[in-house]
């Protein structure tokens, strides 16, 4: 049988709080490398150019050698600058978007040794009103990098800051508080509770509307294309951020990646059903997660298989060098995890070894929400690279006389449905 | 000066969503996304170091002086092209030649490539077709003194060059 | 003990972010201390169990309303040397005169012995209970409140716009 001191640190919620830090941490900072080789070489691809591709297979090294120089550049502060707030800008953007991570379930609930736990560091009762109140101080670390820098254009990037994400903000609190009507609850985890089962319990197919604010609001609040006037390359230079170098810049670049990795995960737990598969308990059962573990195993098995294999292909090796390194890796990580599944499955865990199995069925659930999350991510390259910037005016006029009428009319049509008894 | 008013194409209902046609945009990008994933070789970047661009026949790179059948250069030291020479880049030192059938020519032929502005007026002007300017464009250096080419840098390896006559 | 600690802690930044916002010179640097005591007020709500007031004190005062502020110190762009030394003796004496009054009559207050506060219930501080309390009992003056506000928007209007339709 398993050691008491094992049970312990099990049944220890501060493991699992642990955990769940290590999760979105991986997610966020190391996630980071992973982000902006995808920017780069989803940008290069839209625009049918190869991007890096020397460095490393796929040429996903790339991105901690831009790390490194970014962390070996001179750190100059401008004559005239605010030294103070100037060092304490980059700060905040990072804080904030990193606290945010602090109320985001990863998982559902699972049972180890008669007790319950959820991969979530803190489980607040009004985590919902916590992001809202925790992402409006964003702002800060664009508007005081702006005005600090005794620069012109970083002035004006900060002005536009303060006034777009004040706009959209209003919009994504109003868009949020018609998902809050249809699940009735501001506890995430109970959120992405809601919406299990059926693929119409998704917030996306109840909420429509409230979807498109969230997401359109979303990509405002973090300064992303086609609402980068805060930085607006072609106007301002670099906008709030002209004026910052070495890691400080550095911080504001991560600041973004870790804002928009929160606002898709955001995405998926409120509109897209989070960990849930749709339809999982009627397919696989009374326990899904937990039956589903040893497939997930083999199809990572067979991912890494297929990587494997055309990373190793003569084409993908012309200028990259470790290909048959990563190859090889992944062959053992594919062989292991086939393996795995196999025991799995020949061992019958489920009924055998119950806390493993929990354990099991809780990853699994990561692994899916990761997944959905991936694509979020994606999306926000996607349409990066897909729209036009907007004028000034045009942003104001859609946040103010298109997405808050809108929002707001969204309220009082699903509170109409909800009395109705429809949602 | 005349304003020149561009008339926006009339937005039907559709379109004035935004919504849909932000789609098919998103469409669009993913098409070439996959299409560079799946055919690289369709892309119409070339892998520079490794594959160099074709250039154009008349192409204009760093200069050479061709040479006499006897490996002395072709140049008779007029001074033409140091004159025409917009950035005046070039510097010509002349003497006497022991060709007797040659008048004179060049002890130095100084060009400094950082000044050179590639318009070629050297070569049009030169009366004996001596200058020319190669295929040669890989110009960077470490120093400054690299890049100010000497008689002999304008003579070497004139074999693999395929320039302007 | 924790709860002492973060008490005290958090009370005391407030109170010193307080002193900070009247005696910096820049406003800027006011604005950003304000920003710091909005946000140990909310911590303070938050040892109170009052957690959804917190939220919507980081929410409302330090995530919108110094940002307005900010925004309009920004637009102005006061430097520290154009707003000039405060000579304004009389109003120094009097807050001075009014900041002992207070002082004696907390002193006379202040008997060294805790408050005692109603017992904290199951729901308190929720969102639910706050919300039953505003559209219960509290209607008419958050009501006014709400009049009160638009009032305020209405004229911001009207002198902004010169014509307003």
């Amino acid at each position: 049988m398993i050691p008491e001191w094992v049970q312990d640190i099990l049944t220890s919620k501060w493991t699992w709080a642990a955990l769940a830090l290590v999760v979105a941490y991986v997610l966020t900072l190391v996630g980071i490398v992973v982000y902006t080789w995808l920017e780069r070489r989803g940008a290069a691809f839209i625009q049918r150019r190869p991007g890096p591709n020397r460095r490393g297979p796929y040429g996903i090294v790339q991105a901690v050698a831009d790390a490194v120089k970014l962390a070996t550049k001179e750190d100059v502060v401008p004559a005239g600058a605010n030294k103070w707030l100037h060092a304490v800008a980059p700060m905040i953007g990072m804080t904030v978007a990193l606290t945010i991570i602090a109320v985001i379930p990863f998982s559902g609930d699972f049972e180890l040794f008669g007790q319950t736990f959820r991969l979530q560091i803190a489980d607040m009762n009004f985590g919902f009103i916590f992001i809202l109140a925790i992402s409006s101080l964003a702002v800060y670390g664009v508007a005081l990098g702006g005005w600090s820098s005794n620069n012109k254009y970083s002035l004006l990037g900060s002005l536009r800051s303060g006034a777009q994400m004040i706009s959209y903000e209003i919009s994504l609190g109003l868009s949020l508080v018609g998902v809050l009507l249809i699940y009735n609850t501001v506890k995430l985890d109970e959120m992405v509770i809601a919406q299990t089962g059926a693929i119409w319990h998704w917030g996306v197919v109840q909420a429509p509307m409230a979807f498109l604010i969230f997401l359109t609001s979303s990509y405002a609040e973090a300064n992303r294309v086609p609402f980068d006037l805060v930085e607006a390359d072609s106007e301002l230079v670099a906008g709030f951020h002209t004026e910052y170098s070495s890691l400080r810049f550095g911080l504001f670049y991560m600041g973004e990646y870790v804002h928009m990795a929160v606002s898709a995960i955001l995405t998926v737990i409120l509109f897209f059903g989070g960990w849930h598969i749709p339809w999982a308990e009627e397919i696989f059962g009374s326990a899904p997660y937990v039956t589903l573990f040893p497939w997930l195993l083999f199809g990572a098995a067979l991912v890494c298989l297929v990587i494997a294999w055309d990373t190793s292909r003569p084409r993908r090796r012309v200028h990259t060098r470790g290909n048959l390194l990563l190859a090889f890796l992944l062959v053992c990580v594919a062989g292991s995890a086939a393996a795995l599944g196999g025991l799995y499955l020949a061992g019958d865990v489920q009924t055998e070894i119950p806390w493993l199995a929990s354990i099991c069925g809780m990853l699994t659930q990561v692994i899916v929400l990761v997944l959905k999350f991936a694509f979020f991510f994606w999306l926000f390259i996607w349409v990066r690279w897909t729209l036009p910037r907007f004028r000034y005016d045009q942003l104001m006029k859609l946040g103010w006389k298109v997405m808050l009428p809108l929002a707001l009319l969204n309220i009082g049509v699903t509170g109409v449905l909800v009395l109705l008894g429809v949602l | 000066m005349g304003v020149k008013q561009i008339h926006r194409p009339p937005q039907n209902a559709w379109e004035r969503l935004y919504v849909f046609e932000i789609a098919r945009g998103l469409g669009i990008t993913l098409k070439h996304a996959l299409l560079s994933w799946f055919k690289p070789g369709h892309m119409p970047t070339y892998e520079y170091p490794e594959v160099k661009r074709p250039l154009a026949e008349r192409f204009r790179g760093r200069h050479r002086i061709r040479k006499r059948e006897d490996g002395s250069p072709l140049c008779v030291a007029c001074y033409c092209c140091q004159t025409v020479c917009p950035p005046q880049c070039i510097d010509i030192t002349a003497e006497e030649s022991d060709d007797p059938a040659v008048m004179k020519r060049p002890r130095e032929f100084k060009i400094n490539l950082l000044r050179c502005i590639f318009c070629g007026m050297c070569v049009e002007a030169c009366p004996r077709d001596a200058i020319y300017m190669s295929h040669d464009y890989e110009l960077a250096d470490r120093t400054r003194e690299q890049l100010q080419l000497g008689l002999d840098d304008l003579l070497e390896n004139q074999d693999n060059d395929e320039g302007e006559g | 003990m924790w709860e002492a600690i973060f008490f005290w802690g958090f009370g005391g930044l407030a109170a010193a972010l307080a002193v900070l916002v009247i005696a910096m010179k820049n406003p800027i640097h006011s604005a950003v201390a304000l920003i710091g005591n909005m946000f140990c007020l909310a911590a303070l709500f938050a040892l109170l169990d009052a957690h959804f007031l917190a939220a919507i004190q980081v929410l409302v005062y330090a995530g919108a309303i110094m940002v307005l502020f900010m925004f309009v110190i920004m637009l102005l762009n006061l430097k520290a040397e154009e707003l000039g030394r405060s000579r304004r003796t009389l109003a120094k004496g009097l807050g001075l005169v009014l900041l002992a009054w207070v002082a004696v009559r907390f002193l006379a207050e202040f008997k060294g012995e805790a408050l005692a506060l109603p017992a904290v219930t199951e729901d308190y501080g929720t969102i639910e209970s706050i919300g039953r309390l505003i559209f219960g009992p509290q209607i008419l003056p958050f009501e006014v409140a709400s009049v009160l506000l638009l009032a305020a928007i209405l004229g911001a209007v009207t002198i902004a716009k010169k014509r307003l339709w």
